[in-house]
């Protein structure tokens, strides 16, 4: 497969992955082609390696976290819920409830979307999102354990703790 | 409840991948930016085969073939299966100062078939030379042009670090039957200092290629390779 091969051929789909992390159209195609240009250096190691789809995920996803790092170091952080929460009028209202989600979504650290996002979108199991992400897999099921209570327990603001070595 | 959680989960991300802008553009930016990358290297390529070029047409030292024998015509050694085929040394990567073709091919100073069997040091390569090359040793199998030998010795570039980029095999294992041609690389006599030529130039063995390298250098008109 050639590097146009495979731009042409996996470019929405990382494009996709981009814009579920970042829910930001602008920053998911630069993170994207950021990705897919690193690749583009590496291209005969990453032929070789059979998977392709691994190494240009993981430097998006390593792509993605350092954004949002630096995004969040230059920004006020989150004093409360925003304000779709407070407004949620219903739990049984699905539309309210998802709202209320992404809201709660937006406000995670990025590892713990990551981590969610690669569970609940890209299908992957935690040994695989370990290996993304360089940690262990407990490490995976510990951050998504407690990412998955922040969006069902809280009202309040949502503080999932990022220890990479648990 | 966790099941509820998760399952909005994965419909709050494929209601978002949903929305997620078209690749298309990112897709023509990141190939127009390897095009690009991909020019740059041709670029670098080409000043080394420039240089390898000038440097062949500069008459000179009449040194470096090994050659053994003068007369005999050594059997053919037994290629094995014909798995590997078509040119080395030659990528995208690689640009030539010749194509490959029946007039160009009957220009090259030098033509044989024959078995690689040892590789060592260059023949050709001079202190400082931007093209560093390795010199193979191969069994004639049959000349078709600028020879006579059972073995001969010529320089082929690209192995180690590079050859993968430049399309050589890493190593031409022993018992690898090519098809060789190529000029003296500083000038001379056909196999002074001689330099096996990329681009479709070396090949590997096959007979029906054998045959057309025979006519092309037999007959005037040549067949096409």
């Amino acid at each position: 497969m050639t590097f146009e091969e495979y731009v042409t051929g996996r470019g929405q789909a990382l494009l996709r992955l981009a814009y579920v992390l970042t829910s930001d159209p602008y920053l998911a195609q630069d993170i994207a082609q950021e990705a897919l240009t690193k690749t583009y250096r590496q291209w005969a190691k990453v032929q070789k390696s059979g998977n392709p789809d691994a190494y240009v995920n993981r430097i998006l996803i390593n792509g993605y976290i350092d954004s949002a790092r630096r995004k969040s170091s230059t920004e006020t952080p989150l004093q409360s819920l925003p304000e779709t929460a407070a407004v949620w009028p219903d739990p049984a209202d699905e539309v309210a409830n998802r709202l209320h989600i992404r809201g709660l979504l937006a406000a995670l650290p990025p590892r713990a979307r990551t981590v969610l996002v690669l569970r609940y979108y890209a299908d992957l199991d935690d040994a695989s999102i370990a290996d993304l992400l360089g940690v262990t897999a407990s490490n995976v099921r510990a951050t998504a354990s407690r990412a998955l209570a922040a969006l069902r327990d809280s009202k309040d603001p949502v503080i999932v703790e990022e220890n990479p070595h648990a | 409840m966790p099941e509820q959680t998760e399952a909005q989960l994965r419909a709050i991300f494929a209601d978002e991948a949903q929305n997620a802008p078209p690749s298309s553009a990112m897709e023509q930016e990141t190939l127009d930016w390897a095009n690009t990358q991909d020019k740059k290297k041709r670029a670098s390529t080409r000043l080394v085969l420039v240089a390898a070029a000038t440097a062949m047409a500069v008459a000179g030292i009449s040194i470096g073939v090994a050659r053994s024998g003068d007369q005999a015509v050594p059997a053919p050694v037994v290629a094995g299966q014909y798995d590997m085929q078509g040119p080395i040394g030659s990528s995208s990567a690689t640009s030539c100062v010749e194509e490959y073709s029946s007039p160009t091919l009957k220009d090259r100073a030098f033509a044989f078939d024959g078995t690689a069997i040892a590789i060592g040091p260059s023949i050709s390569d001079k202190p400082g030379a931007r093209l560093t090359t390795s010199g193979v040793t191969f069994q004639v199998n049959e000349w078709f042009k600028g020879g006579s030998g059972d073995t001969v010795t010529v320089d082929m570039w690209g192995f180690g670090a590079a050859s993968e980029e430049y399309g050589w095999p890493r190593k031409v294992p022993e018992g690898t039957r090519l098809l060789v041609s190529g000029e003296p690389r500083w000038g001379g006599s056909p196999l002074d200092q001689a330099i096996a030529w990329p681009c479709g130039f070396t090949r590997y063995y096959d007979p029906q290629t054998a045959d057309q390298w025979r006519a092309a250098f037999s007959n005037k008109d040549g067949a096409a390779p």
